[in-house]
């Protein structure tokens, strides 16, 4: 069944006329055709599964909500330039137009891409696009099809540099296992004395290459010989971060400047003092793409001058990559490419449509007239009114490190727990207060919030938790019998306050604690208790290790069999519904419990991160905020 | 795929060590990177003034360049006079400069990318405050297969106490493994002016030979190899009191006045108030107080109720904003109301605020008879008048306007890095004591110390009388209150050598006071440092003038010791910093100068992250999750700073995934005891385990400490003598780093 393609529609900042899109294509791991390598896993060998991501029947239920796309990498691929980030990947038309758009957890597996290039794997000798999808494999594309070839080793999923090494082969770079050789056939090792290093750049070609590490200089694999090049050799800083060649120099860039490497030895340091993300040679000139201050240029011969930055630079942005099409070089940033051509004309491919701020979700809540306000893990929050399609971003030196937003209606304000504070807004999202230890608080850290019987708030702390009332705040935490200071999660019913801590579960009766709860003493099974939610008589309690165990009025504790030996849910995002009860997870995407059945099942159809963050019911839908972006689900096709 | 992690930025903050050397950005000591391969300590005793020196030599067993955090916890009373790395052949120093300067030529060195440090004092900020107990300093270059001298003084006034001095060296870490020390050598000198009747050491780790010992003078050496450092060094001294109570010291080099200390030994005397006493405790319970400064405040409440006599009377009167006493009117000391007490103050919240005012009057309005306010606080007021002078005058004030009989004595146990020292000094003026104890230095000997002198007075009308007064100027006492069996001290200059006569009370010496006379090397300093006191007490009651501030800065750039108006600027390529403690989730937080305009974190799984810039708190921050993966430990997390010069620094940082808390297993050498029988703990612990507690009702908490030979952590507690058979549980408590917190609870049964 062929896919319906998806326009975007391309416009600059963070307001779209249409900030919500509807999926025509999910990815669903369980139901599309598999392929496995013959290869046993021999010495060295990885074995690894092909999985062709055709669409499918896809129910309509799905809608992602626009969110910066967060470029990592770009590559120009049979006359058309592609963008691959948070977002997913991008394909432009030569005039600048998106054409395609490949999503997370939709056409894609959900998780992120990172780095791309073009490569010619295994015997046709036809080029195709490679992306990195950390945590899932490689993404091949043809121009017509996307396969996810996915390590069964997780290690070997945990991918950081891409090259296309020639003679049909691709370099992986890894996090823990070097640099792994795949010929479209196999996967394997490429050298055990590379096993174990964190890679962080290639360069070169299979018999002559040069590799980043993270902490030991660069190396350079010649015929067979490993050379190592470091701080004690030269380099200004023993990270590497980029590398680029030109002819027989190699260009090591790392935090404080780029090293130029000839004959063995480090010749000079060339844009000393520059954060060097990402490299290219153009015309004489190396090009540095640093973190913060866009394009620096430096002559490629020295003694000609010293670094600048470039005419076509982007004032403080992030360049994180370079990739050439025929014409020109073109730079990467997070919303844009740069072109960096031969005439002195800078231009700037503007790639927009975000509804919302920010991808990395890390609180929701609903108010009283139906907007929904989304906390980011340190972006601040939104205010988004979906059908005005109209958003209010709220950002400064407090608000931004959000932890749990709690809508308080009688009150017409909004309480925003953050890393710095907790500030109280009106509905509109002004200001009214913000409380920190000069207010009592026992921390400024406010990891949750949750009302009191009879007026006030339990606000919970890594340092213990404190009682806002009329009578002012008072604060309690280990040495008054709180069964450990880390507070994650509080939540009242009646004068009961449950608090969740790092190290077990504590009951107050009004401010007077009146039991605790741990693994020592109780059937709790794991000790960090991260979310709660209101069952019944009873709670759902979330725990960081051991999943969601049920807590009855009598004290008891009782596991969900369903769960898996291990489940990590995350810090308040936990919610109930009339027909379920919905956590999210580290590496599970949502956790879903069918009241009818009492069962729990697991999902990560459509969701942009199997990391799922913050859960928001609203109608018949659920908001599901995870760390790379936000989407809306019928609540139905959950259940 | 990220994990949510609890972790904190780690402060290598010391909790009682003697020269550890942390090799990079390690949490603890690596004998196969940095190895102590001697370690020299000579001590000098004079008459009370403890002169240390340590002199520490590391070798880098690696083929590379090392660098190290060195750290050392002084003790309580102890001032550092002198710090200095070898480089090579050359003696690099640190010294004294004008805090203004200070911080000037901090800023000025750092931006030609070396490194300098800043020790300072006096700040309000809790942990800007550590500063003035624990001493840091970076060491780098180390340099492979090499070694690194490292050398380090610090003076200390002895109380005596009960006719006896007390000395002691941290050198087992609270904080650390210990250190095994290649070779080590002491050597300590203990003379004293007043007849010495014994002393002991009382550290066994250490076997010290005695080469002098007569009534005035003891010489102790010891010289061993691969000694590990599993314990302090510490020894007590008796004094002898009668006929040559009255002593004096003098000192002069020939040029300027000389200096003189007078010390008269006060004889022991029988206890007095042996009738029943009023204990009014007031408690602080503000937010200031959280962490080590209420757990110290909280063991010295206990220690103060359990040492009440049956007849004693007593209240608990918790405050911070407000006021919560335990009970209306002082109830008795029985053991059931002193439980009841304890659980009361466990269960009333800290609040944020001190009115100290408000403390105070509360506690006059409840004094009687043979009555005693014990504060127990930092002295931070916020509220109800917060100048040191008006609190004073307002309590001096209420005091004053009491009846004779019901005044109480004010006794004042100060509390924290950061407390209020010049305030509560205040206060203890109204017929008390007071008493100070850092957050971090073992509290024992001081807490005994003051409980002891609950129940008797100081001496009234002590003074010394130095004959002919025109010889004599700026004279001043070391002590404000003296009890019989303590020792008190006077330090003054004196214009022309020549006869004198000196009395204290009845106690009088005559002697000649000399033109040159340099043994007594100690008295210069000693002086200024009272004179400093003495000038610091005059700011606080007049304000701040000029004149005065010149003269301290003066007196502690000569003598080499911090002040507020002076900071100790350790050498280029040595390094003092001040660390953060944050427990907590992973937020990063750095601090730096104000020439800085852009951090960026780098961290070991690979993520880079710009921090953002908080002007209200000066502070840069960032967030971060650590990979599902990572396992709990420490971790570095580089950091690059850049300047509006463009210039690049790299610094590093730890944080520290501590994601459980401490596991432990207790074992009792039995489950059945009598009252008066003392129970045996052996628990087994994790490393993380900083601290660990057993708690068992109606008997004082037991510190559970490591043992080597037992090869676990052990303790003791005494089963009261007036609990009543029956089986209770005695609660073990271990609490990390990162303040979390692991319980277990064992049953015994005591017997009829």
């Amino acid at each position: 069944m062929p896919r319906k393609r998806i326009w975007l529609t391309a416009a600059a900042g963070l307001i779209a006329g249409a900030g919500v899109y509807f999926g025509s294509a999910a990815w669903k791991a369980d139901t599309l055709l598999r392929r496995e390598t013959g290869a046993t896993a021999a010495e060295g060998m990885v074995r690894f599964q092909e999985v062709p991501l055709d669409s499918g029947v896809v129910p309509p239920g799905y809608e992602a909500i626009g969110a910066p796309a967060s470029f990592r990498g770009g590559a120009a691929f049979r006359g058309r330039v592609y963008l691959a980030g948070l977002g997913g990947l991008v394909e432009f038309e030569s005039d600048g137009t998106p054409a395609r758009v490949f999503r997370p957890g939709l056409e894609l597996p959900s998780a992120p891409l990172h780095h791309l290039i073009t490569a010619a794997v295994g015997p046709s000798g036809e080029p195709d696009l490679w992306a990195s999808a950390p945590g899932e494999g490689l993404i091949r594309f043809d121009g017509s099809r996307l396969t996810l070839i996915r390590p069964e080793e997780p290690k070997a999923r945990k991918i950081t540099a891409l090259l296309a090494a020639g003679s049909g082969r691709l370099l992986v770079g890894t996090e823990k296992l070097g640099v792994l050789r795949f010929d479209g056939a196999r996967l394997g090792r490429f050298h055990p004395s590379l096993d174990g290093t964190h890679v962080t750049a290639l360069a070169g070609e299979e018999s002559d290459f040069w590799i980043g590490t993270i902490g030991g200089g660069a190396l350079h694999w010649q015929g067979g010989r490993l050379e190592r090049f470091s701080e004690n050799e030269g380099l200004p800083d023993r990270q590497v971060t980029s590398i680029a060649l030109d002819g027989p120099a190699a260009y090591v860039g790392t935090p404080l400047g780029v090293a130029e490497i000839r004959a063995g030895k480090v010749v000079r340091v060339v844009a000393p003092g520059y954060l060097a993300q990402s490299l290219a040679i153009r015309g004489g000139r190396l090009l540095v793409g640093t973190a913060e201050e866009g394009i620096v240029e430096a002559p490629l011969q020295a003694a000609s001058g010293r670094a600048r930055r470039a005419a076509q630079s982007c004032g403080g942005c992030s360049v994180s990559a370079f990739f050439a099409t025929p014409a020109e070089i073109l730079a990467v940033t997070p919303d844009r490419i740069l072109r960096v051509g031969a005439d002195s004309a800078p231009a700037a491919l503007n790639v927009g449509g975000a509804a919302i701020s920010d991808r990395n979700v890390s609180a929701l809540a609903l108010d009283s007239t139906g907007r929904l306000w989304i906390g980011y893990f340190d972006r601040g929050l939104d205010i988004w009114d979906a059908p005005a399609n109209s958003v209010r971003h709220i950002e400064n030196e407090r608000i931004f490190c959000v932890n749990r937003i709690v809508p308080d209606a009688d009150r017409g304000e909004v309480l925003v727990a953050t890393a710095n504070g907790l500030a109280v807004l009106d509905a509109l999202g002004t200001e009214r207060r913000f409380l920190t230890k000069a207010d009592g608080l026992i921390a400024n850290h406010v990891t949750d919030i949750a009302a009191r019987a009879g007026g006030g708030w339990t606000i919970a702390t890594p340092a213990g938790i404190t009682l806002l009332d009329p009578r002012g705040a008072s604060s309690l935490y280990a040495f008054h019998g709180l069964v450990n200071n880390h507070a994650y999660s509080v939540a009242s019913s009646g004068a009961t306050t449950l608090v969740g801590t790092l190290g077990g579960l504590s009951l107050l009766d009004g401010d007077a604690i009146t039991a605790s709860y741990t693994t020592a003493n109780s059937a709790l099974r794991h000790n960090w208790i991260s979310a709660l939610a209101r069952d019944g008589d009873g709670w759902l309690v979330g725990t960081y290790g051991a999943g969601v165990m049920r807590f009855t009025p009598d004290g008891q504790w009782r596991e969900f069999p369903d769960w898996r030996n291990k489940g990590e849910v995350n810090p308040n995002a936990m919610a109930a519904t009339a027909r379920g009860v919905y956590a999210g997870t580290l590496g599970q995407g949502i956790a879903i419990y069918h009241r009818e059945s009492r069962r729990w099942s697991f999902s990560t159809s459509g969701l942009p991160s199997r990391n799922v963050t913050a859960i928001q019911p609203a109608g018949e839908y659920l908001y599901v905020g995870t760390d790379n972006g936000l989407v809306r689900i019928r609540e139905d096709r959950l259940q | 795929m990220k994990r949510l992690a609890v972790l904190w930025i780690c402060s290598v903050a010391a909790w009682g060590d003697a020269g550890v050397l942390l090799p990079g950005t390690a949490q603890q000591p690596d004998t196969s990177v940095l190895a102590l391969e001697e370690m020299a300590i000579d001590v000098t005793i004079a008459n009370g003034h403890a002169r240390v020196l340590i002199r520490q030599i590391y070798a880098n067993r690696t083929p590379s360049v090392q660098e190290g955090t060195y750290i050392f916890a002084l003790p309580g009373r102890a001032l550092i006079s002198d710090f200095a790395v070898w480089d090579d052949a050359t003696r690099i120093p640190g010294v004294i400069l004008e805090r203004k300067l200070a911080r000037e030529l901090y800023q000025d060195i750092r931006a030609q990318a070396i490194d300098p440090g800043l020790l300072q004092m006096g700040e309000r900020d809790i942990d800007e405050a550590r500063r003035t107990s624990i001493f840091t300093a970076k060491v780098v270059p180390i340099p492979p297969n090499g070694f690194k001298r490292i050398e380090i003084e610090y003076q200390e006034r002895l109380p005596v106490e009960r006719m006896e001095g007390y000395f002691a060296i941290p050198l087992r870490p609270d904080m650390y493994r210990a250190q095994t020390a290649g070779r080590l050598w002491i050597t300590l000198t203990l003379q004293s002016h007043h007849t010495m009747d014994g002393f002991e050491v009382l550290s066994k780790a250490y076997s010290m030979r005695v080469l002098e010992r007569g009534a005035n003078q003891v010489k102790l050496a010891l010289e061993s190899r691969n000694t590990p450092l599993t314990e302090d060094f510490a020894l007590k001294y008796k004094l002898r009191g009668g006929a040559d109570s009255l002593q004096v010291a003098a000192y002069r080099d020939g040029t300027g006045p000389g200096f003189f200390e007078a010390s008269s030994l006060i004889g022991g005397g029988p206890v007095e108030d042996a009738g029943s006493r009023t204990v009014i405790a007031l408690f602080d319970a503000s937010l200031s107080m959280q962490w080590e400064k209420l757990e110290r405040s909280y063991q010295a409440l206990e220690a103060l109720l359990r040492s009440l006599r049956p007849g004693d009377r007593f209240n608990v009167i918790l405050f911070n904003s407000q006021v919560a006493p335990f009970a209306s009117a002082p109830q008795a000391a029985s053991p059931e109301t002193i439980e009841k007490a304890l659980a009361f103050l466990k269960s009333q919240k800290l609040r944020g605020g001190t009115n100290l005012t408000l403390a105070l009057e509360t506690g006059l309005s409840q004094s009687g008879p043979a009555s005693y306010l014990v504060l127990i606080s930092d002295g931070g007021a916020t509220e109800g008048g917060v100048r040191n002078s008006r609190i004073h005058e307002n309590y001096a004030r209420k005091w004053s306007a009491l009846p004779a009989e019901r005044r109480p004595r004010t006794y004042v146990y100060g509390v924290g890095d950061d407390a209020n020292g010049p305030l509560l000094k205040l206060l203890a003026r109204q017929n008390g004591v007071m008493e100070w104890v850092r957050s971090t230095e073992p509290a024992e000997f001081k807490l005994n110390a003051f409980l002891s002198k609950i129940g008797r007075s100081p001496v009234p009308g002590l003074s010394l009388a130095a004959n002919p007064p025109s010889n004599f100027t700026l004279i001043y006492p070391l002590e404000e209150g003296v009890f019989p069996g303590s020792m008190a001290q006077w330090v003054g200059q004196y214009a022309n050598p020549g006869p004198a006569t000196f009395q204290v009370g009845p106690a009088r010496r005559q002697v000649t006071l000399p033109a040159q006379a340099i043994d007594n090397a100690y008295l210069p300093r000693a002086w200024a440092k009272a004179r400093v006191d003495a000038l610091l007490q005059k700011i606080d009651r007049e304000g701040e003038d000029a004149a005065t501030i010149d003269e301290i800065i003066r007196l502690s750039r000569k003598y080499k010791f911090v002040t507020p108006y002076t900071s100790f600027l350790a050498a280029p390529r040595a390094l003092l910093r001040p660390r953060l403690i944050r427990p907590g989730d992973p937020v990063l937080r750095v601090r730096t100068d104000a020439a800085i305009v852009s951090v960026v974190a780098m961290f070991p799984f690979g993520l880079t992250k710009p921090l953002r810039f908080l002007p209200g708190e000066d502070v840069w921050q960032t967030r971060f999750l650590a990979p599902a993966d990572l396992a709990d430990g420490a971790y570095p997390v580089r950091l690059l700073l850049r300047d509006r010069q463009g210039r690049v620094f790299r610094e590093s940082k730890t944080f520290v995934i501590a994601s459980k808390p401490p596991v432990m297993n207790v074992k009792l050498d039995k489950t059945r005891y009598r009252s008066g029988e003392t129970i045996r703990l052996a628990v087994q612990a994790s490393e993380s385990a900083r601290t660990i507690t057993a708690r068992l009702y109606g008997a004082p908490p037991a510190q559970i400490r490591w043992n080597a030979r037992a090869k676990a952590n052990t303790g003791e507690i005494v089963v009261p003598a007036h609990l009543a058979a029956g089986r209770y549980r005695i609660r073990v408590t271990a609490e990390d780093f990162a303040h979390n917190i692991a319980s277990q609870e064992v049953t015994i049964e005591v017997a009829p």
